[in-house]
């Protein structure tokens, strides 16, 4: 008889907290739908973009940048020369660990500013020892320390690449020049290639990353530097849009010892090539069979 | 009171008839496995045999590597790779009268003044060597002054053949001793560079010896390395700990506009 009884009572607040719970759950995909636009949400694989296709979408990143960042860049789609195989090595008797390339990197690729990621992870390793396990890569005292050598290392670039097989989504493979590249916009961020990669070499982009308009590196490219939304994996490309017009790339130009040598590996009087054939060069973990094109090397 | 069960009904199978049905299953279903696996061992033959069509061939592009190409027509570059002359080799940094520093080329002390150059390694040069080389730092192996330097002339430098050589052309004279760091240099495998690696496409700069190393104390000292990266799970040092991330990334920028002409990195004190 009486509208308000207890049983009614509890059933109303029980189905309020439920409701309340239901939204708060289901909170995340509406900020989810909330940052991705329609169109890129229906964005086909870089693959299968037609010119006409890619056109549109790099306007609409390059939109979404001066939107999100406020800066004026340019992102182009820059595919790998015929004739070019890339490869990259470096002097471990002269590397003094100074970590210009991975600051270099840093300001290079837009990483996020706040994490102070780069590519380049530069151990400091015992001298007589190639036990990664025992390197340091956060070290911060002046160098080079007596009894300690020092070993950059960044992206590979295998030949036979295991992080490209575990993607479930065929969002990461091997350019024909040999640089292995990441849809951003196609990369699920399940980490499974970063699991993979027995060098350690991607990165996972835990947050958007944090980059002021004045920092931002204007010449961006679609499977480079462009600036990688949250929840995506990233890696060194060899800066491909600089060595794909011919150009060094950035932790090369920065290195003051000059420890590192890039080129093409098809072009018999390269410098790369010259390396290969006159040092003793060898590469990291080669039992793995990943082939990497990442060289390492010593003066004597 | 039971019912009568009427004859006409199937009976239930016996315990023995379901165990002599059994193994006949058994070897129908063996057959079919065996089948089965023949057929996949062949298919997995054929596919060994004929290649996956899939997966790629990863390592095709290394047979290029060594094909000859002397039948191919020598392209010279577009470009061309330079060396650097760094302003060391023009002459001395010198106090200059509103207290910045003003480059003095060696003829306008050398052209009037007669020196006697040591022929003892002067750690550090004593006052009693006037001018600016005052305090210079020297440590370069047993060398002393007159080992590079054209006792005759000090603004031009003495290979060890006594050719008398400008101080821009250091080069040649630093390679006499320094052979197999100079036939790295030329291999574009010492000493760093900037441009392009395709001198089809843009040009080269290479840096020159005194870049980097001071000729006067060559070895490379300690320097100050770029900040670390602030991994999650990597407790931030202590002395980082006051400045924010923009903020460091601002200081290393100041930093590097400091050393626009000297590769070096700032040394330790």
């Amino acid at each position: 008889m009486s509208a308000l009884n207890r049983r009614r009572l509890l059933k109303g607040a029980g189905a309020t907290l439920g409701a309340l719970a239901f939204a708060k759950a289901i909170e995340p995909v509406f900020e989810f739908t909330a940052n991705l636009s329609g169109d890129e949400f229906l964005q086909k694989h870089y693959r299968e973009l037609s010119p006409d296709d890619l056109r549109t979408v790099l306007a609409r990143l390059e939109a979404e940048t001066k939107e999100k960042y406020g800066a004026d860049v340019t992102i182009r789609d820059i595919r790998p020369q015929d004739g070019v195989q890339f490869g990259y090595a470096l002097n471990l008797s002269t590397c003094i660990g100074c970590r210009r390339c991975a600051e270099a990197c840093h300001v290079e690729n837009n990483h996020d500013r706040k994490t102070h990621q780069s590519y380049i992870r530069v151990f400091e390793m015992q001298q007589g020892s190639f036990d990664m396990e025992q390197g340091d890569a956060t070290y911060d005292h002046p160098v080079p320390q007596p009894g300690r050598y020092y070993m950059p290392v960044q992206c590979q670039q295998c030949d036979n690449p295991p992080c490209t097989k575990v993607c479930p989504v065929e969002a990461t493979w091997k350019e024909k020049d040999g640089i292995v590249v990441v849809d951003y916009n196609w990369c699920i961020g399940c980490r499974y290639c970063e699991a993979a990669c027995p060098y350690h070499a991607r990165r996972f982009n835990w947050e958007a990353p944090e980059i002021s308009a004045e920092e931002i590196n204007p010449n961006q490219s679609y499977l480079s530097n462009r600036i990688r939304p949250q929840g995506v994996v990233e890696k060194c490309t060899f800066c491909l849009h600089r060595t794909r017009t011919g150009a060094l790339p950035a932790c090369l130009e920065a290195c003051p010892t000059g420890a590192r040598v890039f080129g093409n590996l098809l072009d018999p009087d390269s410098e790369i090539r010259w390396v290969l054939e006159n040092k003793r060069v060898f590469v990291l973990k080669e039992e793995l069979g990943a082939r990497p094109r990442f060289f390492y090397f010593f003066d004597v | 009171m039971h019912a009568s069960i009427p004859s006409s009904l199937p009976r239930p199978p016996s315990a023995s008839s379901r165990a002599l049905e059994a193994p006949l299953v058994a070897v129908r279903g063996a057959k079919r496995t065996r089948r089965i696996l023949a057929v996949s061992c062949v298919t997995f033959a054929a596919w060994s045999l004929v290649g996956c069509p899939q997966s790629e061939d990863h390592g095709a592009w290394r047979a290029e590597l060594f094909t000859e190409r002397e039948n191919e027509p020598r392209i010279e570059p577009t470009f061309d790779e330079t060396i650097r002359t760094p302003d060391r080799l023009r002459g001395i940094a010198a106090p200059a009268p509103d207290g910045g520093v003003v480059r003095v080329a060696c003829f306008t002390c050398h052209g009037i003044l007669q020196v006697e150059l040591s022929t003892r390694a002067p750690t550090p040069l004593q006052p009693d060597v006037l001018g600016p080389h005052v305090g210079l730092l020297f440590d370069h192996g047993t060398l002393d002054c007159a080992h590079c330097h054209d006792p005759a002339d000090p603004s031009h430098l003495r290979t060890a053949d006594a050719r008398s050589l400008p101080t821009t052309e250091a080069l040649e004279l630093c390679s006499q001793c320094h052979g197999l760091q100079w036939t790295d240099f030329q291999h574009g495998a010492h000493g760093g560079m900037r441009g392009h690696w395709d001198l089809n496409a843009g040009p080269r700069e290479r840096n020159h010896c005194v870049d980097c190393h001071d000729p006067h104390r060559p070895a490379f000292g300690q320097y100050r390395p770029m900040p670390p990266p602030r991994d999650r799970f990597v407790p931030t040092p202590p002395h980082r700990a006051n400045h924010g991330g923009s903020d460091a990334h601002a200081s290393d920028a100041e930093h590097d506009a400091d050393e626009a002409h000297d590769d070096r990195p700032e040394e330790t004190p």
